[in-house]
């Protein structure tokens, strides 16, 4: 199940949250060789603030499986403060998130982290439908960039791959569209029932 | 390098190109819009592939779709050259793309990698950039856009071509399934997580007590896990059940053989 965690539910979570940072660590820093800020062994950064949204795949046993982080386009984000030479017009508004960190926890083994991948990939269409966010912006390398077209939902480039931090770098917007759900299901990804049901997004919806 | 404002509106032209895959319904469309976008690029053919043995003329599920000279094609599949094509093998090590200039760079080049050069020469490809595409579940696969005899390889359109060759690829995995109807793994595992852990460890070659001695589980228990999963798949035997698994995804090869 993939659990909804804010503002409003983090302290009720601190441990799964931990276990998120933690997790961060050792793939964006130690595996991944990052240059982005530790804090004894978890990563955060600024952007890690009480606004940030994160979408959390949950083991009742094995807590974090994989995780991604939203944050609101309106706000400073990673497209519009670290990567702002990846796309010309950066998407802003309030029905637009930027998806980042998107993690899959070490102890994920085999294929459990492609199960993994499609609860979070549903969870964030769920999410965005509930709650009036049409489009998601991203970052990624390229491996990355083609893993998250493979999943269905429809992409735009934002701008062209460029070589940062010892990788090529692209921008792109992933529309999410009443269908979006449907695309899913034909490309094999969707999860049903993947996002823990939480009142309070019907409320914000 | 410097950062902004000299796209010359090549992102247009690829949002452009993503737009129209949107409305592609069929290879021959694609194949279409391929050719005039490797035009625009500067380049002169297209091969867009899942590296897998595509002699038998059904590629199925698999991205086969080229515009390489009738001639190569025809000795490139009844030679079965891509067990020896650099370009290929330089796919399967990269994430991002490479000119053919680098192949040497990447891997070793072997000896008989030679023929794949002296066929390419002869059907008129002389240079080329390949935009590798590894996703997990799936062959390793890639778009390889090449120039013709007489052409040099276009000046910076490298990362547009990294863009181009992307979301080509998905939009050939996305006609193919919808052509083939292909019910895909992962909407519905088929197989619990316990019984997956059990079935890659028998895939690595360990016995039920072996099995049950790593995961901490009884060795009963890990017969009766493998038991299941051998009738879900309707499998014959051990063997036939871990290459079950690893056909539709359910962990790759990498995970059995690391």
């Amino acid at each position: 199940m993939v659990l909804l965690v804010d503002a409003d539910n983090r302290t009720a979570n601190r441990p799964l949250v931990t276990d998120m940072h933690r997790d961060r660590k050792r793939i964006f820093i130690d595996r991944l060789g990052w240059d982005v800020p530790v804090h004894g062994d978890e990563e955060r950064d600024e952007f890690d603030d009480a606004d940030a949204t994160y979408l959390i795949v949950e083991d009742d046993w094995r807590g974090h499986l994989g995780s991604v982080r939203l944050l609101s386009t309106e706000r400073p984000h990673l497209l519009d403060t670290i990567f702002p030479s990846l796309c010309e017009d950066v998407p802003t508004g309030p029905d637009i998130r930027e998806v980042s960190r998107l993690c899959f926890a070490p102890k994920c083994r085999g294929g459990e982290y492609r199960h993994v991948r499609d609860q979070l990939t549903t969870a964030l269409v769920e999410y965005a439908l509930l709650t009036g966010i049409r489009a998601y912006t991203l970052v990624a390398g390229m491996s990355v960039y083609s893993g998250v077209l493979s999943q269905g939902w429809r992409c735009t480039p934002l701008g062209l791959p460029r070589p940062m931090r010892g990788e090529e770098l692209a921008a792109m917007l992933i529309r999410i569209e009443p269908e979006t759900i449907e695309r899913l299901r034909q490309a094999g990804t969707y999860v049903p029932q993947a996002l823990k049901p939480v009142s309070r997004i019907l409320v914000a919806a | 390098m410097e950062p902004t404002g000299r796209d010359d509106g090549l992102v247009e032209t690829v949002q452009q190109f993503v737009d129209l895959l949107e409305r592609t319904f069929t290879l021959a469309d694609l194949k279409r819009h391929l050719t005039d976008i490797v035009k625009d690029m500067g380049f002169q053919h297209f091969s867009m592939t899942h590296h897998v043995d595509l002699r038998n003329g059904n590629p199925g599920e698999n991205v086969a779709l080229t515009d390489y000279p009738e001639e190569f094609v025809e000795t490139y599949l009844t030679n079965k050259m891509y067990t020896s094509d650099p370009v290929v093998l330089a796919s399967c090590h990269k994430a991002t793309g490479f000119r053919w200039s680098e192949l040497g760079q990447i891997i070793t080049i072997r000896g008989d990698s030679r023929q794949i050069f002296d066929l390419s020469t002869r059907a008129g490809l002389s240079d080329g950039y390949a935009v590798p595409v590894h996703l997990p579940g799936e062959a390793n696969g890639a778009c390889v856009f090449a120039t013709a005899t007489g052409h040099s390889l276009p000046q910076k359109r490298d990362f547009m071509a990294q863009l181009v060759g992307r979301y080509a690829f998905e939009g050939a995995r996305r006609i193919i399934r919808k052509r083939d109807r292909v019910p895909k793994p992962g909407a519905d595992p088929k197989l619990t997580t316990r019984q997956r852990d059990c079935v890659l460890l028998v895939a690595r070659g360990y016995s039920n007590n072996e099995i049950a001695e790593e995961l901490g589980i009884r060795p009963r228990t890990v017969e009766d896990y493998v038991e299941e999963a051998r009738r879900r798949y309707g499998a014959r035997n051990r063997t036939h059940l871990s290459m079950h698994a690893v056909f539709d995804g359910t962990f790759s090869l990498n995970d059995v053989l690391r």
